[in-house]
């Protein structure tokens, strides 16, 4: 896979023209855009790769640091510089901040990635910036003679990954001449003090939770006092008040036609945007699971040409944006898209679901999310005219694992994929989780509810919005809802869709979404002193996962200290249950639980996860370690997300230990 | 001028347009099989994009689709490594699996119904445009080539010979043919020169 970078989202129409040939030559046909902004070409031979960057060059285009331990694709809201509710244009601020950090001797020491995020405002979702490991929110101050002051509310240490963390506010102002400095400062500190070996805690959000804010604010301010200055930090600044774009056309008004179609109406009023300057709109071009054909790229590019030139962004729900579209051209601009397949309306609605790879393409992916987002975009499109108003706005988020690829923590409805042994056979299934968004910028994390079998997960969405239907009072959000109704009612909602019909019963369940192949054909031939071992084993991972559950509830309810605790008897729960699978004698004891867990399962590495090692354990270790007297809001919650993750690394470990090797293929 | 990356499409024949879900499990199958030969990797659905690549068969040396480009349903074989020998030989490999693929689709059921597959078109096409811009020169020698190796293979049809005129797109020779080829026939024409890829 090739990871082309493309800052704050920007593309021209020539560019759009030349990822279309690249796809088309040394993929398979399709580009993808990412959570990120980027655009990712597949199936690409090793050996293509420096054509295909000398092509990408030619045109403006970067591949380097895409990937890798890096400042990765600077991300910015795709409407700077046309929102209505903006400080001010970030554009500038990303493109500088993004080509100064690229190959600068300062961000050659990482331990590992370092994603930066620029808002135009506070409110809205479009850049996620608190969940980046630096996110700039512009503010706008004035002085004392009442001049115009830019500059950034610097957030550091988000991230989601398998534990989402909040991040926490830097600084509320952060001048835009020192902007970049200031950023400069964060690196050097994450080179410096992250961690170099161990990957899964080698993120700067690692080293914020480590230091705490204050004292991590102390460290950078003496960094930023050191650092010689550099024309970088502020030569943009001289144009970043000149317009960026300029229109390609003059500003026009929507006539009134009696004889538009419904089509268009509906696809208005989801994926059109009347921009602060009067008489143009955005429209959002939905990609489906956002992917675009070589022929639609080049279709898109002529469009862009006709009506609002270089003025293409790529966004974080994987679409593609046209700015400075003439009110008056929208009916042709549709049509013409409409040609092209890619007319649909639903942008930012519950039917435009993002999703990462999962185990289309990456290695990690335990679930098909690609699949289930495709199942699910096109079931609720078939009945999009039916549903209620207040789903509609929904949006639904989708990874193929723990990792967070699919951002699945700032969705209204998330999930993300996980597995569970029935009997002889794994089954795919994904965790719900409920209670996340990502308005105010990605401020709110949702938690894991319950792991529902694959199949079922368009049930799941029917049964929670149409009770989200029934039950919300007026003007609640649906998080508002989940946040009132309770996790335990929601939780019982779904009970009953968390069982898997035996194999002979339904053996759909046991395959994914567009893969019709079994998840597993291996046969157990367990016997029967075994199967009393396995029966005892299921049930301890079942009472882990209900007092990971007790654990969310007394953490809605403000118990942080009771949340900690819960959670971290859940993690020996599991625990306990697999070193059952050793030894049926298992005291009860947490100590003797721990000392046997570790040599059984850590020292011979049987519980170590093939991609993150063993990870999942120190969880266990580290909350035995620290106890719950120091814990905040902050770190309970944390807690209950590495409960659940470590209870799904007891399921994987389980699974691995009564799989037996792979039998040969048939002929 | 080298032509590389060499695409074959086949068509499907007027009105046979099974769901390309049904296709999903019998291109899984051809990778358990291990038919076509060579080393293939995966299965990959673009069902989701509008006149996209449909339902892919990846392979490390090329790529077969059912797909859906341009509005039009058929098989097509992309070839993705550099081949040797002269061009006419490296079209008769990519045809020769296009060819196997297409007789093993119309051997096979469904559940909707057979596949059948138009016997009286074909397109070719190369797909480097930094070795074989599509202009007028490489559309020269791509011709010559074509219709010296096309007219052999079909030497019982009047062959006719059209360059696509998007310059936009790989260029693509629409090769038409009357009356209508045999899949078999051509598929035993190549055999002298082409090893069996089933």
């Amino acid at each position: 896979m090739q990871r082309i970078k493309i800052p704050f989202g920007g593309l021209t129409c020539e560019q759009l023209e030349v990822l279309a040939d690249l796809a088309e030559e040394y993929g398979d046909g399709i580009a993808h855009v990412t959570t990120r902004q980027d655009i990712q070409i597949h199936f690409v031979h090793i050996e293509d790769t420096p054509t295909l960057m000398r092509r990408l060059a030619a045109v403006g285009i970067t591949t380097r640091e895409a990937c890798g331990n890096t400042v990765r694709n600077v991300t910015a809201c795709p409407i700077a510089g046309v929102c209505r509710d903006q400080a001010f244009d970030v554009t500038p601020y990303a493109k500088a901040c993004a080509y100064f950090l690229l190959g600068h001797a300062d961000t050659q020491d990482f331990g590992r990635k370092f994603k930066i995020s620029f808002s135009g405002c506070t409110d809205h979702a479009c850049a996620l910036a608190r969940m980046h490991d630096v996110g700039a929110v512009a503010v706008v101050r004035h002085d004392e003679e009442g001049r115009e002051r830019r500059g950034f509310a610097l957030y550091v240490g988000g991230g989601l990954g398998a534990v989402p963390h909040q991040a926490k506010l830097l600084d509320p102002f952060v001048p835009e001449e020192e902007l970049i400095p200031v950023t400069q400062a964060v690196a050097r500190v994450f080179a410096r003090l992250g961690e170099k070996k161990n990957r899964q805690r080698a993120r700067l959000k690692v080293v914020v939770a480590k230091l705490g804010i204050e004292e991590f604010r102390k460290i950078v301010q003496a960094e930023r006092a050191m650092l010689v200055p550099e024309t970088g930090w502020t030569s943009f600044l001289a144009t970043s008040r000149a317009a960026l774009e300029q229109p390609l056309k003059p500003p026009s008004a929507l006539t009134g036609n009696a004889e538009v179609a419904d089509s268009f109406e509906r696809w208005r009023r989801t994926n059109v945007y009347a921009q602060r300057q009067p008489g143009y709109v955005t429209a959002t071009v939905t990609l489906p699971l956002g992917d675009a054909s070589s022929h639609q790229l080049r279709g898109l590019a002529d469009l862009a040409r006709q009506f609002v030139g270089d003025t293409i962004r790529t966004t974080v729900e994987q679409n593609i944006l046209l700015r400075w579209v003439p009110e008056g051209d929208l009916l042709t601009l549709h049509q013409a898209l409409e040609s092209l397949g890619l007319g649909a309306p639903g942008a930012q609605s519950i039917v435009d679901v993002v999703t990462c790879p999962g185990t289309d393409t990456c290695k990690l992916g335990i679930a098909s999310s690609r699949g289930l987002a495709g199942e699910l975009s096109s079931r609720l499109a078939a009945k999009s005219i039916e549903v209620d108003e207040a789903v509609r706005g929904l949006n639904i988020k989708v990874s193929g694992c723990f990792n967070a690829c699919g951002q699945h923590h700032v969705a209204d409805i998330g999930f993300y994929g996980v597995s569970r042994k029935i009997g002889s056979y794994t089954v795919p299934h994904f965790q719900v989780v409920l209670g996340g968004g990502g308005h105010d910028n990605a401020e709110h994390h949702g938690l894991a509810m319950a792991a529902v079998p694959s199949k079922r997960i368009p049930e799941v969405v029917d049964r929670l919005t149409s009770h989200y239907v029934r039950g919300r009072v007026d003007g609640e959000t649906f998080q508002q809802f989940v946040a009132r109704t309770g996790k335990a009612k929601i939780k019982g909602l779904l009970d009953d869709l968390t069982r898997v019909p035996s194999h002979d019963a339904d053996p759909s369940f046991y395959s994914d979404w567009g893969d019709p192949r079994e998840f597993t054909l291996g046969d157990m031939g367990v016997g029967e002193c075994a199967g009393e071992v396995v029966s005892a084993v299921e049930f301890g991972l079942a009472s882990s996962e209900r007092q990971a559950f007790e654990a969310q509830i007394d953490l809605e309810s403000g118990h942080a200290r009771e949340a900690a605790g819960k959670a971290f008897r859940a993690m020996l729960e599991a625990a306990r249950a697999l070193v059952q699978t050793q030894t049926t004698a298992v005291s009860d004891d947490p100590a003797t639980v721990l000392a046997e867990f570790r040599a059984r399962f850590y020292d011979t590495q049987r519980f170590f996860d093939p991609f993150a090692g063993g990870k999942f354990a120190h969880y266990l270790f580290r909350a035995a370690n620290e106890g719950t007297l120091a814990v905040d809001a902050d770190e309970a919650h944390r807690r209950v997300e590495e409960a659940y993750l470590f209870i799904e690394a007891a399921h994987a470990c389980y699974g691995r230990l009564n799989t037996p090797a792979a039998a040969p293929l048939p002929g | 001028m080298d032509l590389q990356k060499i695409g074959v499409k086949l068509f499907a024949s007027d009105g046979c347009r099974p769901p390309l879900a049904e296709f999903v499990p019998v291109l899984h199958r051809w990778i358990q099989r291990g038919f076509l030969g060579g080393s293939l990797i995966d299965v990959v659905d673009y069902r989701h994009v509008h006149h996209g690549p449909g339902v892919m068969l990846i392979g490390f040396d090329f790529q077969l689709a059912i797909d859906e480009e341009g509005g039009e349903r058929g098989l097509s074989v992309e070839w993705r490594r550099p081949l040797a020998d002269d061009f006419g030989a490296r079209v008769d490999r990519v045809l020769c699996v296009a060819l196997d693929a297409a007789i093993e689709l119309e051997s096979i059921e469904l559940p909707s119904g057979a596949v059948r597959f138009d016997r009286t078109r074909l397109d070719i096409r190369v797909g480097d445009r930094i070795l074989a811009p599509s202009d007028d020169a490489t559309w020269t020698q791509f011709r010559q080539v074509i219709e010296a190796g096309v007219g052999q293979l079909l030497r019982s049809n009047h062959v006719g010979l059209a360059r696509d005129p998007d310059p936009r797109k790989r260029m693509t020779a629409r090769i038409t043919a009357s009356p209508s080829f045999s899949l078999r026939v051509l598929r035993e024409r190549l055999a002298a020169t082409t090893p069996t890829s089933a």
